[in-house]
């Protein structure tokens, strides 16, 4: 095969599976894909009542606000628990066909990609209904931000993945890790409430400036300069370590499944 | 020079045991050490592999199960990478997946389509072009637009041949050649594979069972066996070497003519030389005036002769010098040392476990059975050499302890004509021996054919004549003729027992193979000489009335079923075979003899279809090549049959023991025709795995069901309506931990 043409035959095979996830996920349920949507909307109204009814926060457009960050972690935490399962959960692909293993993470995360831009017009809907218009810097913003995230997702997938299947407990571990990572990171509290001296905390959580940046670009259409350079870092990090683990391990994965 | 389409280069794999590290974090921690001996440690799967197969040419892998093929398979589809060596693939090679593995239940069958042609290598155009033809050769209709989990395994089948031969990848992989479909749909798939062999752009590689199908589509074939190349050459040669080894009958002599010459070793059950020359002094009893014995030196686990030594019984030393293993008489002379024309680079490894096979010979022809004796040129061999041995006695022992008196301070001699592993007698005498040692009772074992796996734990029967002390008890089994029962009747001892697992009446063979026949019925006449024994048992009450009329009125008797730990095979982890899709499954396990009745179980099959369409028979059989006659006489009853009858049997030969544990978990109920039995074990395997069981009348069946199964008619057609009814109840779902089969093929 000539370069185009495997390239073309990549594009295809991503496609064709891609096409494979979609179809199969929601089949035979009434709802379909109305519930990658529903749920994270039924946490939204959980916050908004407890938090914002409750213990009265003084967040202004609080619901639009936790739709704003709970939309893409929803897109976020669904890749990582899934991430180290992706692997040892496809092993025809992994043990019967010679194809780019690389590419089974990044099908998983694109699924869970299109149900999030599948949301965004929902998303907007909320808004308008709270007063509020989605800014023209969403035409960039939006493209980068869902590379950037792409790309963290990616990278870390492919590490997990690449480490469950010598050590199972990685899956475990994850859930914890993710669920702690989710009370670490402003989603159902907003940076504003935060005092700036404990910034660096989630300048060090390698999640906090991804969902930070989503957060302002959906919410008060502007992009975050303070944290955006710290998502970008921790995006090339994830991307090196996880193509490194990828690449020293996947000779191995038909041996060990 | 033809151009290569795959070459291997003195390929190398081995697979890690990252037991503890799988097993999770606990397990990691508290096993450190062993851990770290784990990630260095690894199992050898192929040991220098080289071969080259020729673009369009048809190639065949055989073998026996576990040998290496599949990892050669995946080394030739990449999803495997070799330690050492190298593995070169000219074309687009198509994946390895099991026909219709691939499909994903929820998908439709175009989507199917579309799916399995991406990953086989081609870009969606190019399968929407052939997309037209597929759905034409696969003759699915309008069902190509439902989903495939809504197929009957015909069609899936036909679905997935359909895929892999339309898109044409440049080397085809198949493991084995699945009989599908139809008469039609067979017959187009035959059509379709005679295309491909012929056309010079495909490059065909099979694995296989069935020599009939690699004789018919393979030019060349390899045997690998135990990791390497035994044989490459004509399909049909390499095919004749396979079956002439693996050729289990065992040739019967007269007894009117006493013992057939035979090798004694004189108590030596293992030669270690890894500190000082190891000396021993075979001997040959009776026959010739001066035999030869040919010695031939092999690694253990592997059947490709390092050399041979030629030399006359006499007192000999072998030791280990140079890298080299010597062997010199007694006076200091060497004896020459003849290399097999395959040990190739590697030469002999004296780290390894080493054997040597001894047989007579006379006039240049060899004579009788081999004598097989492991041999330690190094400390690290012999510690492997005796964790080996222990490995198979602790998987041989029972759990269960034969209730006979074993007087204390005396040793167990257990003999048997043949002890072979994987053979019903074999595994029962070592069974016994293993589980009398674990009671700290010390127990030899005795046989005039045994088998390289049991080098070391097997002496051979004329040591049994001069080791024999008057204190020793001995354990006689007796199942064919044998030339050495005269012998070890006259023996003298404390006391003689014997052991009789039956013999089926000469008259089942008759007119297949005479001479077998012949055979069994001399086995019957020697009946005379179990007078001598002081106790006797059998397998069943049906066999000890044989041999009641030929024991002496006062001598003890008793029945005892021949399983060490019937539950055993229940415990295995089972591995997935393919499974026809079915409401119920038959299961029918035995050998491809006249006595065993399969052609029955066909005709009762096809009644039942009649009242029953989700029925299926899954045979596992084995032996097919000791009566050819007779399985051609199956084959062209199975012909016969009706498409839509034969469409819903499956037929597996050679499956492992996890396989056949994963079909006794996925069946609904468990046939047995016999016809003769002494002790049916599929029975009491069946029944251990929970499965109903029915069988056709006959007393030693009857007896190991013992009211806890359904005894069928003899008249098929009311055999059929019986079963009919019995299948109509509730069934209990497949075993916790089984996966359906349907499951275990919904892999992407």
């Amino acid at each position: 095969m000539n370069l185009p043409e495997k390239w073309l035959w990549y594009r295809d095979l991503l496609w064709a599976l891609l096409n494979k996830e979609l179809t199969v996920r929601y089949k035979g349920s009434v709802l379909g894909f109305v519930w990658s949507v529903l749920n994270p909307l039924a946490q939204a109204m959980v916050f908004y009542v407890v938090f914002g009814v409750y213990m009265r926060f003084s967040v202004p457009h609080y619901l639009v606000a936790l739709l704003a960050a709970l939309f893409p972690w929803q897109w976020f935490v669904n890749c990582v628990n899934e991430g180290p399962h992706v692997f040892s959960t496809n092993p025809t692909l992994v043990k019967k066909v010679a194809f780019p293993r690389q590419a089974i993470p990044l099908v998983m995360i694109l699924q869970h990609m299109v149900h999030f831009c599948i949301a965004l017009p929902i998303y907007a809907a909320f808004m308008a209904a709270d007063g509020l218009t989605p800014g023209l810097i969403w035409i960039g913003g939006v493209p980068l931000l869902l590379l950037l995230t792409l790309a963290t997702l990616y990278g870390l997938c492919l590490f997990l993945g690449s480490l469950n299947i010598f050590l199972k407990d990685i899956g475990n571990l994850t859930t914890i890790v993710t669920q702690m990572a989710f009370f670490a990171t402003p989603i159902m509290y907003t940076l504003g409430q935060v005092p700036e001296n404990y910034y660096w905390c989630f300048k060090l959580n390698p999640v906090a400036p991804l969902s930070i940046c989503w957060r302002s670009l959906l919410l008060d259409n502007a992009v975050n300069g303070e944290f955006l350079p710290y998502a970008l870092l921790y995006a090339l990090i994830f991307c090196l370590f996880g193509g490194l683990a990828f690449k020293k391990l996947h000779r191995r994965f038909a041996e060990v499944m | 020079m033809r151009e290569v389409a795959v070459a291997f280069g003195d390929v190398w794999k081995s697979y890690p045991s990252y037991m503890h590290v799988v097993r999770g974090i606990k397990a990691f921690l508290f096993n450190l050490p062993q851990v770290f001996k784990d990630l260095y440690s690894r199992r050898t799967a192929l040991e220098g592999l080289s071969f080259e197969i020729y673009k369009g040419e048809n190639f065949g892998f055989i073998g026996n199960n576990g040998a290496g093929k599949s990892t050669t398979l995946g080394l030739i589809a990449g999803v495997l990478s070799p330690d050492k060596g190298l593995v070169t693939i000219r074309g687009r090679v198509s994946p390895l997946l099991e026909l219709g593995a691939g499909f994903h239940p929820e998908l439709s069958g175009r989507d199917n389509i579309l799916l399995n042609g991406v990953l086989l290598g081609l870009t969606r155009r190019e399968v929407l072009e052939y997309e037209a033809e597929i759905i034409a050769f696969a003759g699915l209709g309008e069902f190509i637009d439902m989903p495939v989990r809504t197929y009957s395994s015909g069609m899936y089948a036909k679905l997935g041949f359909a895929v892999v031969t339309i898109l044409k990848p440049e080397i085809l992989l198949l493991d084995e050649i699945l009989a599908v479909g139809d008469i039609a749909f067979q017959r187009k798939c035959k059509a379709v594979f005679e295309n491909f062999r012929d056309n010079p752009e495909v490059t065909m590689v099979l694995v296989s069972h069935s020599m009939e199908n690699i004789a018919e589509v393979c030019d060349r074939a390899a045997w690998i066996d135990n990791k390497q190349i035994r044989a490459l050459g004509a399909a049909k040669d390499v095919i004749r070497e396979y079956q002439a080894a693996n050729a289990i009958k065992v040739q019967v002599a007269g007894v009117a003519d006493g013992p057939p010459p035979h090798i004694c070793l004189g108590g030596v059950e293992e030669l270690d030389c890894s500190q000082f020359p190891a000396m021993f002094y075979p001997r040959v009893s009776g026959g010739f005036p001066d035999p030869a014995l040919k010695i031939t030196l092999f690694h253990k686990g592997s059947h490709v002769p390092l050399g041979f030594w030629r030399i006359t019984p006499q007192l000999v030393s072998l030791g280990a010098k140079d890298g080299s293993i010597r062997l010199e008489t007694a006076s200091g002379e060497l004896c020459p040392f003849v290399p097999g024309a395959r040990t190739g680079n590697s030469g002999i490894d004296l780290n390894r476990p080493l054997l040597i096979s001894l047989q007579i010979e006379n006039l240049g022809t060899l004579q009788g059975a081999a004598v097989w004796l492991p041999v330690c040129a190094a400390v690290a061999a012999r510690r492997k050499l005796s964790e080996d041995k222990a490995r198979i006695m602790a998987q041989a022992a029972g759990s269960g302890f034969p209730p006979f008196l074993w007087p204390g301070g005396k040793t167990v001699r257990v003999a048997a004509r043949n002890i072979m592993s994987h053979d019903a007698v074999g595994n029962f005498a070592v069974g016994i021996a293993a589980t009398l040692a674990k009671y700290g009772i010390p127990a030899r074992l005795y046989a005039y054919t045994s088998c390289a796996e049991l080098a070391g734990m097997v002496s051979p029967v004329g040591d049994l004549e001069r080791e024999t002390e008057p204190d020793d008890i001995i354990f006689y089994h007796y199942s064919t003729e044998d030339e050495f029962l005269p012998m070890i009747s006259r023996l003298r001892c404390h006391r003689k027992i014997l052991y009789y697992h039956n013999v089926t009446p000469g008259e089942w063979f008759r007119g297949l193979d005479p001479e077998f026949a012949r055979a069994l019925d001399r086995a019957r006449e020697q009946f005379t000489h179990f007078a001598r024994f002081d106790a006797a048992a059998a397998n069943s009450r049906f066999s000890l009335n044989d041999i009641l009329p030929y024991i002496a009125g006062d001598t003890p008797t008793m029945v005892y079923p021949p399983a060490m730990a019937p539950e055993k095979l229940a415990a295995v982890t089972p591995e997935a075979v393919f499974l026809p899709r079915a409401g119920r499954t038959l299961l029918w396990v035995g050998r491809m003899a006249p006595h065993k009745r399969p052609e029955l179980a066909l005709e009762l099959f096809s009644r039942l279809c009649l009242l029953r369409q989700d029925a299926a028979l899954v045979m596992v059989v084995s032996g097919r090549r000791d009566l050819p006659l007779f399985a051609e006489q199956l084959e062209n009853n199975l012909a016969a049959l009706p498409a839509g009858v034969r469409e819903r049997i499956i037929v597996y030969e050679g499956l492992s023991e996890a396989q056949l544990a994963y079909v006794y978990g996925n069946s609904s109920l468990f046939l047995c025709t016999s016809g003769h039995e002494g002790y049916c074990l599929p029975i009491s395997e069946a029944m251990s795995f929970g499965l109903p069981v029915a069988a056709f009348p006959q007393q030693a069946v009857e007896e190991n069901l013992a009211g806890r199964g359904t005894v069928l008619p003899e008249n098929t057609e009311e055999a059929a309506w019986v079963l009919f009814t019995v299948l109509s109840q509730e069934m209990p779902p497949p075993r916790a931990g089984f996966s359906l089969p349907h499951e275990a093929r919904a892999g992407i």
